[in-house]
């Protein structure tokens, strides 16, 4: 039976990018040390590339990893169900707003077997190297679950752990983050703070850890108001976190209070190794998973990566939802590589609003501390944000450095952004916007004469016909 | 369903482990090894490759290519921890706890 929207599993999801011809099952022996993220590197640097599922894993016989199936924005619409990648932003940023809570079921696919105490061994799980000398595998792709104690809220979002013993984990806790509060309140109880790891869930469930929602807001809300229906998950065999009920693997674990872990260098999304440092340490308290696990690969790393575009339709929807309640005449919003953001206005409002691409500039910085450069253009754009020649033309013809840039020095920014040096705290960085839109007058002169681009009814015919008349393809 | 591998139950592995399960195993003692005696290995390498196996530093290079180089086949390459010293010194993030009170003594 073909799959369709919405995906309650990976498996269901591989499959559905099988019909589609965008999954290659590889069948090659491959080496999780660096084999996976080396397919990654190269897929993500070639046009067209496809899906993976590793059949063939060294030393792990039978396991399988799957990695890239959220690639690029085409596979990210069709996880979420919408049709055109172009309207990501504009279809699932008004859904931010809505909540849909999840269902507890009893059991479910991700409780097939369990292994605890000395039996949960994360030397059995084929673990993926993504540098030369990060010196142990990553886990790049758990979502990871944290409950507040007071509250009961439980906040997902994917982080990074390095696997650094049989039965342990390190993991940074960004200052930044809103897991770093709930840890602190379980930090103020001296109590070890219980956490969930969900690997191989559906590509949503993946999707939704990448908004920025307000402080008490489960993601998991966020997975039914995107889907129309509500998420099963169940609960943790150690604590009463939740966890899709149809993941592949779940590893518990209990962070110590007071206790730390050496953490690094690792290839971060930053683009640069971090550097080694003592962070919070986990101990596994058991691993629960399907009888034929498929592991998941979450490519990090130098830009672009799986790892940055899961996170850009997501951040896109956050700032359209907030700059649409803030302002009028917004049109569409792109983020690029986690940092820098593209937001579409309409002239009309742009040229008769003093500042407004700054205004704009300084909402996104509020919702998204650590985003690094927003450009602002207007509808003269094209419908294309991912157009870098167009940038590049914005750039060149609609920018100029005395009026047209605004930079706010020292603001907060990512300690995992290398621009600073990074000191173990969020980084400084200047954050800056580009206004590329048609300016009031007297500046707006020369656009008013028109855009140097053959006519209306020449670019027709070519449209209707005449290119694929006479080059013979588009 | 087609994503299936009805051949394949994860518990038999788990309990019989690969070779390269078990060398994974020993990468993780040679990373608390590094760990322990981190002090003294970043005083005396810092900025460089080097690769640990068994409680002892194998290799140094600029490169983990020269590090490879000079490990040769000898040791299996899953076992091997082969990590970048950086040049700063390693350092403690903070913890929510280091905001708001004062931390036992031991932490």
């Amino acid at each position: 039976m073909a799959e369709s929207f919405p995906f309650r599993s990976l498996r269901s999801w591989l499959q559905f990018l099988e019909e589609q011809g965008d999954l290659v099952r590889v069948q090659e022996e491959v080496d999780p040390n660096e084999d996976i993220t080396a397919f990654a590197y190269k897929g993500c640097r070639v046009p067209n590339s496809p899906s993976f599922l590793f059949e063939n894993i060294k030393g792990y016989p039978g396991w399988r990893i799957a990695s890239q199936t959220m690639y690029d924005w085409q596979r990210q619409a069709w996880a979420l169900g919408i049709s055109d990648p172009a309207n990501l932003a504009r279809e699932i940023g008004p859904k931010l707003d809505q909540r849909v809570p999840p269902i507890q079921v009893s059991t479910g696919p991700c409780k097939e077997v369990k292994f605890f105490a000395e039996d949960a061994d994360l030397s059995r799980i084929p673990f993926c190297m993504t540098g030369e000398f990060e010196g142990i595998p990553n886990l790049t792709a758990g979502i990871s679950n944290k409950q507040d104690p007071e509250t009961g809220w439980q906040n997902i979002a994917i982080r990074r752990q390095g696997i650094s013993g049989r039965h342990k984990f390190s993991e940074y806790i960004n200052t930044s983050n809103q897991d770093f509060q709930i840890w602190g309140k379980w930090q103020l109880q001296g109590k070890k703070m219980p956490v969930a790891l969900i690997i191989g869930a559906d590509p949503v469930a993946c999707m939704v850890t990448q908004t920025k929602m307000p402080v008490g807001v489960c993601e998991y809300e966020l997975w039914g108001a995107f889907t129309g229906q509500p998420l099963e998950v169940v609960k943790c065999e150690t604590s009463d976190l939740l966890v899709p009920a149809e993941a592949e693997i779940v590893i518990e674990a209990e962070i110590e209070p007071f206790e730390r872990e050496l953490d690094g260098p690792f290839p971060e999304f930053g683009g640069y190794y971090t550097t080694l440092a003592w962070v919070a340490k986990s101990n596994v308290k058991c691993i629960t998973m399907r009888r034929d696990p498929i592991f998941y690969y979450l490519g990090m790393g130098l830009a672009p990566t799986e790892g940055h575009n899961i996170a850009e339709p997501m951040q896109a929807a956050t700032l359209y939802n907030l700059l649409c309640k803030q302002f009028s005449g917004i049109i569409n919003v792109h983020n690029h590589g986690w940092y820098h953001n593209i937001v579409q206005v309409d002239r009309r409002i742009s040229k008769a609003w003093p500042q407004m691409a700054q205004a704009i500039g300084n909402a996104v910085k509020v919702a998204i501390p650590y985003a690094n450069i927003t450009f602002v253009v207007d509808d003269d754009f094209g419908a294309d944000l991912t157009d870098y020649y167009e940038l590049m033309n914005a750039l060149h013809y609609k920018f100029a450095a005395t009026k047209d840039l605004t930079v706010l020095h020292r603001t907060t920014g990512d300690l995992l952004n290398p621009i600073e040096p990074w000191v173990g705290r969020i980084g400084w960085q200047d954050y800056c916007t580009f206004d590329l839109t048609e300016k009031m007058a007297p500046w707006d002169e020369c656009y008013k004469r028109g855009k140097a681009i053959p006519g209306r009814a020449a670019r027709k015919k070519m449209e209707e016909g005449l290119w694929d008349k006479v080059v013979g393809r588009k | 369903m087609v994503m299936e591998r009805k051949d394949f139950d994860v518990e038999k592995l788990w309990r019989n482990p690969t070779p390269y399960m078990e060398n994974r195993a020993k990468q993780f003692e040679n990373r608390d090894w590094f760990a322990e005696h981190m002090d003294e290995i970043w005083q005396k390498y810092r900025g460089r490759v080097v690769a640990v196996w068994d409680k002892e530093i194998k290799a140094v290079g600029r490169t983990a290519d020269e590090v490879w180089a000079a490990l040769g086949d000898k040791y299996p390459r899953e076992g091997v921890m082969v990590i970048l010293v950086p040049e700063e010194e390693v350092f403690k993030v903070p913890y929510p706890a280091d905001m708001v009170f004062k931390a036992p003594a031991a932490y």
